[in-house]
């Protein structure tokens, strides 16, 4: 049994204050959730509805065991990343029916996110009782048939469902019924497992909507032996302890938080007993702890390993250190065990400015918003400072034993994404290739020279199923170049895609340091004879280069050629945000139609205004084919 | 812990599950007088009464829990009569 557990926290108090507080993320900022007891669960999951404010996200909990404890536990943890949740509940094991049914509440409520969690004992009670002496094929095929059977569900929840389904797998039973000689049988129970889950998580890969939800893995971080607690699986058909519900409802806002695009870009780090033991200004670049041979470098030598991955999936590093930048250069020189190179970072402000003014400048540099930071220091001084000046930045303060520092990096859930795509693998590279382009830029003579000599070159045409993850991530995390800010779900995008009222173009681009991938979105709805951009977006990377010029361009082109004389109308809605791109219809010709005074604008292009702007220094190519659909 | 800690302890997690003021969780409190003590509700307390107090009741005690009376029985059994210190108690787990 654990000890017994009695939160300091006053969680009354901090319930009590959210019915008032406007900020859910201020408001729940002091809570630490690895502290609260179930209690605390209840009265902060009571008080979060009592807000009675518009749900971010609605999700539906659907299985064959009960699962009605589990929202309270998801609502704090979301509430803590901002969000606000509303719930269902699936009537115990109606999972199949509930689904079918157009009127049932599950398909009424459209939700966002579904979780089904199944019990292999409750799905087939009787196999499941005679296991032990089921012929290796009778084994298998239960396994087929559960996967099967999970396979269909899916199918038929994504034709009724807009969300993305979370698809629990099973987690190895503790210990094989056979004992040790299990790793014998022809089929053993381990076996099965292992590919029960295996097979899930193979057939689950194709859709990008559909995602596996590792319980198994669950089960084991959190510690088997308290997964299940017999008493409340006799009495009320719980599967999972109440005691492993913060860890299942951890992992669904990682999923949430991958689901909704909510992602930071970039880790800053300090440097100094941050990415090396030792402070290099005292302990010169010989002295500072990184590498093998000494217990505390071979911790910041698997810190920088962390930190590896987290670029290679998609994350920008960045430095800001209050060191002499000469110092710095030679310890990176001088040592080469050192994983991350200096250019590995894609801005490094050292200098000994405070260090929120470096925070804005890497912002600056790398074209981000300052709320896309995560900033990581050892020293509580500079964590506070950063809270009290950009309270924006998500701040992480080190713990005193760099033993800790490579497992905190694996625990965050700042950087969740769907998938990792090939823009996210090139990004750092790409950064790279942005410097090479402003070295070339200053030395230029020209801006028209400059842009000449880049060679660009942009390829559009109607997006393709493979383009789908990349627009619905455009859609999501693009905020300057973003004419209006719809943030669409990946099953609209998918509906985008394939409805003869839509045309979703996307547009890549590349030039003679590298390619950049998709970097730009432009969706059209035609009502009639109207043509309506609803949404005209692109990556912060490709701005300044006239590449939107380019693919405006090819809008009118298509303008141009119709012949059932569709009219072009543009949106504009303003955001804090989005003020680069204020009067880009404007610069593209475009006509004012009508201003609100919440200054959102509307604009018109007959077939007979359309001009092409020039924009000669980018190589226009169409994808002919599909274009003529 | 002293018997009015132990009290306190308890009637804080029942007014929580129940949603109902901490004052009116005492003596003579009963499942009637919480429309929210549902069998849900139930195990909730159940759940947090185990984690406060770091014991297991079992299944058979886990039906026989009907009022704060009840609920302070079987804790203080748990817990080992006289000398309610948490950390020293009969484990039943």
């Amino acid at each position: 049994m654990d000890r017994p557990r009695d939160s300091k926290l006053d969680t009354r108090a901090i319930a009590d204050g959210l019915g008032a507080a406007q900020g859910l993320r201020a408001a729940m900022a002091s809570v630490d959730l690895e502290k609260l007891t179930a209690n605390d669960y209840g009265l902060l999951s009571k008080a979060l509805h009592a807000r009675q404010s518009q749900a971010d996200i609605k999700i539906a909990y659907l299985g064959n065991f009960t699962l009605d404890l589990l929202p309270r536990y998801v609502d704090v943890h979301c509430a803590r990343e901002g969000l606000r949740t509303a719930s269902y509940i699936g009537k115990f094991g109606q999972y199949v029916q509930e689904v079918l049914d157009d009127a049932s509440p599950l398909v009424q409520l459209q939700p966002d996110a579904v979780l089904l969690a199944l019990s292999l004992r409750l799905l087939r009670p009787d196999l499941a009782g005679t296991f032990s002496s089921m012929p290796a094929e009778e084994r298998r095929n239960f396994r087929e048939e559960i996967v099967s059977h999970l396979e269909s569900w899916v199918e038929r929840a994504l034709e009724k469902l807009p969300a993305t389904l979370l698809i629990g797998n099973f987690p190895i039973p503790m210990y094989p019924l056979a004992g040790v000689a299990d790793a014998k049988a022809e089929y053993g129970e381990a076996e099965f497992y292992l590919e029960l889950n295996l097979d899930l998580l193979r057939r689950l890969k194709g859709n990008p909507r559909v995602r596996l939800f590792d319980v198994e893995r669950l089960a084991s971080r959190y510690g088997k032996e308290r997964v299940l607690d017999p008493k409340m699986y006799y009495l009320a058909k719980m599967e999972w302890s109440p005691g492993f519900l913060p860890t299942v409802a951890g992992e669904l806002v990682r999923q949430v938080k991958a689901v909704r695009n909510l992602g930071k870009k970039c880790l800053v780090l300090d440097l100094d007993n941050t990415l090396w033991g030792g402070v290099v200004g005292e302990d010169g670049p010989s002295g500072i702890k990184i590498g093998t041979g000494d217990p505390e470098a071979e911790a910041f030598l698997e810190f920088h390993h962390k930190l590896k991955a987290l670029q290679d999936r998609g994350v920008l590093l960045a430095v800001c250190s209050k060191n002499n930048r000469a110092d710095v250069v030679e310890v990176f020189d001088s040592r080469p065990e050192i994983p991350l190179k200096l250019a590995d970072f894609a801005a490094a402000e050292i200098c000994w400015d405070p260090k929120h003014q470096g925070l804005k400048k890497i912002a600056a540099a790398l074209n981000i918003g300052t709320d896309s930071l995560v900033f990581v220091d050892d020293n509580p001084a500079e964590i506070s400072l950063v809270q009290q000046m950009m309270p924006e930045v998500k701040t992480v303060l080190l713990p005193p034993d760099p033993a800790e520092y490579a497992g905190l990096i694996e625990r965050m859930n700042d950087f969740e994404k769907l998938e990792i795509l090939e823009e996210d693998r090139r990004k750092a590279g790409q950064y790279r290739e942005n410097r090479q382009r402003q070295e070339l830029q200053a030395s230029a003579g020209d801006l028209h020279s400059y842009l000449a000599s880049l060679r660009t070159e942009v390829e559009v045409h109607l997006a393709r199923r493979e383009d789908l993850p990349r627009v619905h991530q455009l859609f999501n995390k693009t905020n300057q170049f973003n004419l209006t800010t719809e943030r669409y779900s990946l099953a609209e995008v998918e509906r985008f895609a394939t409805s003869p009222a839509c045309e979703l173009w996307v547009a890549r681009a590349r030039d003679r340091f590298g390619d950049l991938g998709t970097i730009a979105v432009v969706l059209l709805k035609k009502i009639g004879r109207l043509a309506t951009i609803d949404s005209f977006l692109m990556s912060c990377r490709a701005m300044g280069r006239g590449i939107e010029t380019a693919i405006m361009n090819h809008v009118k082109q298509r303008l141009v050629e119709d012949r059932s004389g569709l009219e072009l109308r543009g949106r504009y809605l303003p955001t804090p945000k989005n003020r680069p791109v204020e009067r880009f219809y404007e610069e593209q010709g475009f006509r004012l139609l009508e201003s609100s005074p919440s200054g959102e604008k509307l604009y018109g292009l007959r077939r007979d205004e359309a001009r092409i702007e020039p924009c000669d220094w980018i190589q226009v190519t169409r994808d002919e084919l599909i274009g003529a659909r | 812990m002293s018997l009015s800690e132990l009290d306190s302890q308890i009637r804080e997690v029942m007014a929580g599950v129940f949603d109902v003021d901490p004052g009116t969780v005492g003596d003579g409190f009963r499942r009637d007088d919480a429309s929210a003590w549902d069998s849900m509700n139930h195990l909730r307390m159940v759940s947090a009464l185990e984690e406060a107090f770091g014991i297991r009741f079992t299944m058979k005690e886990v039906g026989e829990m009907e009022s704060f009376d009840d609920v302070r029985t079987r804790v203080s059994q748990h817990l080992g009569g006289s000398s309610l210190s948490p950390g020293t108690g009969e484990r039943a787990g």
